[in-house]
């Protein structure tokens, strides 16, 4: 194992011109929360979310759009991609800063894709290498045996999204546990990442083979399921080859009723806020808990990696705490329908604060690396000097946006994150509870949920940034 | 030398200052059970009473 530090550590850099101390910004958003709560409670008396609202486009742009020569171009390209990053993964670098890979897999698709998803709706459909690849075999298969290759198993409807649970869960550890530095270098590697791939890839053929490529792609594979949860908020949708448009939001309505759905959730807030944790609040805690696993005779990476596996699963644990908490609470607002099941119909209402915490935390990482990724990463995908687009020579300008301007987009993206949870977990009351004082007495506990997140994702950023 | 816990408060303090605004909310959620707590037993007082 070559120590290294990762190179796609987030460049957070110290705010040193806020007009008010960082605590007071907490206290605004939480104003802002309280004072959304109210306008919502006296103006927003019937839902708007739970009736089906989407429309198609014109067919014209429909089909400029969304047709066969676009999905096989997005299909190959994809394919493509996949199979650069275990190429340059495998054969390129070590360097993880000069090999495309690693920017690739953790900036541009984990989090670019996010935000394509949110933009444009479930665009990752169209984008999957692995049902691209999977469906050109499935075609050869009917070329050549003049029927569709068969699923041999049924998709066991119990099982829901729980394998896109432990997909997503799992490449989050990889970065963030195996990968991440924390309060000392481990470094991951391009070829760690290329063999993760590889198993990944595999892993996912399997799931195809067996279930059949459109089961598995909405239900296991993690990716799928990972991205399209966000395209949920996008205002576009594409049903049975027609494009069509919605509200902003209102595709999350329903989404959290197949099992696993609230793990994901939670599990998103969850990974990032640990990432954000280590850095700062966590930083004492995980270096003491260190020292004392290295001192019963551990490796000190594997010391350190099975320290920051128990923070992780703690802090995943701390944001189920909080939910289910809220939950429980607003179970006491009127009895008959089961805690478990409240955490359900209300579940769909955090993955915009999944969003606002991937937004506030990642947001200068992705400014920065997206240079690296179209300029000198794409030019020399290998890191071993060849100038394909003739930018192998360009680096990342640090000075493209102020630390303080970072600090206003944060605390933006985590308030209208909140005030849109709020927004839908008021509109799924009113349909629960049917009564608007009811529905409102219940979202006092999400109030108090949504001002918990904020401050504790304010505080985190805060102590990252020091 | 030892060092008095008050001499880290300015760490710990920053910690309650961020969770002011979640225990005002919490507060005011246990204000607003208890008095509707109390304003139902009121009411089942009174109904008993008319009985």
């Amino acid at each position: 194992m070559i120590d290294v530090t990762l190179p796609i550590a987030h460049a957070l850099v110290g705010k040193s011109d806020l007009p008010i101390p960082e605590w007071l910004f907490a206290w605004g958003a939480s104003l802002v929360l309280i004072v959304s709560f109210v306008a919502l409670t006296l103006a927003w008396q019937s839902t708007r979310f739970e009736e089906e609202r989407w429309r198609p486009v014109s067919e014209w742009i429909s089909r400029a759009l969304v047709n066969r020569v676009v999905g096989f171009g997005a299909g190959l390209l994809s394919a493509f991609l996949l199979g650069l990053t275990i190429y340059a993964a495998l054969k390129g670098t070590e360097a993880p800063d000069r090999n495309f890979s690693l920017t690739f897999v953790f900036v541009t698709f984990w989090l670019g894709m996010v935000v394509a998803s949110v933009l444009l709706g479930d665009v990752f459909r169209a984008l999957n290498p692995w049902r691209a690849i999977a469906r050109a075999f499935a075609g050869v298969f009917r070329l050549v045996a003049g029927q569709s290759p068969p699923a041999p198993l049924v998709y066991p409807e119990r099982l829901g999204r729980w394998p896109a649970v432990i997909g997503i869960g799992a490449f989050a550890w990889m970065e963030l546990v195996w990968g991440q530095s924390g309060f000392q270098a481990v470094g991951l590697v391009p070829h760690d990442v290329g063999i993760a791939v590889i198993v990944y890839s595999a892993v996912t053929f399997i799931g195809m083979a067996l279930f059949g490529i459109e089961e598995w792609t909405s239900r296991g594979e993690a990716f799928s399921v990972y991205f399209n949860m966000f395209s949920r908020l996008a205002p576009l949708e594409v049903r049975e080859g027609r494009l069509g448009v919605r509200r902003w939001l209102s595709g999350t309505v329903g989404w959290a009723a197949v099992p696993g759905s609230v793990a994901l959730v939670l599990l998103t807030i969850g990974a990032t806020a640990f990432d954000g944790a280590q850095e700062g609040l966590l930083k004492d805690a995980i270096s003491s808990t260190f020292d004392t696993v290295s001192d019963s005779g551990l490796a000190p990476v594997t010391a350190l990696r099975l320290t920051n596996s128990v923070y992780f699963a703690l802090t995943i644990a701390a944001v189920a705490a909080i939910f289910w908490g809220g939950v429980a609470g607003m179970h006491t607002v009127r009895a008959g329908i089961r805690t478990g099941e409240l955490g359900r119909l209300f579940a769909h209402a955090f993955i915009p604060i999944a969003l606002a915490y991937l937004v506030a935390h990642y947001f200068t990482l992705v400014l920065y690396q997206e240079q690296a990724q179209f300029t000198y990463l794409l030019s020399d995908p290998l890191g071993e000097g060849s100038n394909i687009f003739g930018t192998a020579g360009s680096g990342i300008d640090y000075g493209l946006i102020g630390a303080t301007a970072v600090w206003y987009v944060q605390v933006a993206a985590l308030v209208v994150g909140h005030v849109a949870a709020l927004v839908l977990g008021h509109d799924r009351a009113l349909a629960v509870y049917r009564d608007p004082a009811t529905a409102s007495r219940s979202q006092y506990w999400m109030l108090a949920m949504m001002v918990g997140f904020t401050s504790l994702g304010l505080f985190l950023l805060s102590q990252a940034n020091q | 030398m030892t060092i008095l816990p008050i001499a880290h408060a300015g760490h710990w303090a920053i910690y309650v200052l961020y969770a002011v605004p979640v225990f005002i909310v919490l507060g005011s959620i246990a204000r607003t059970m208890i008095r509707e707590r109390r304003g139902s037993e009121r009411d089942e007082e009174s109904g008993g009473g008319a009985d």
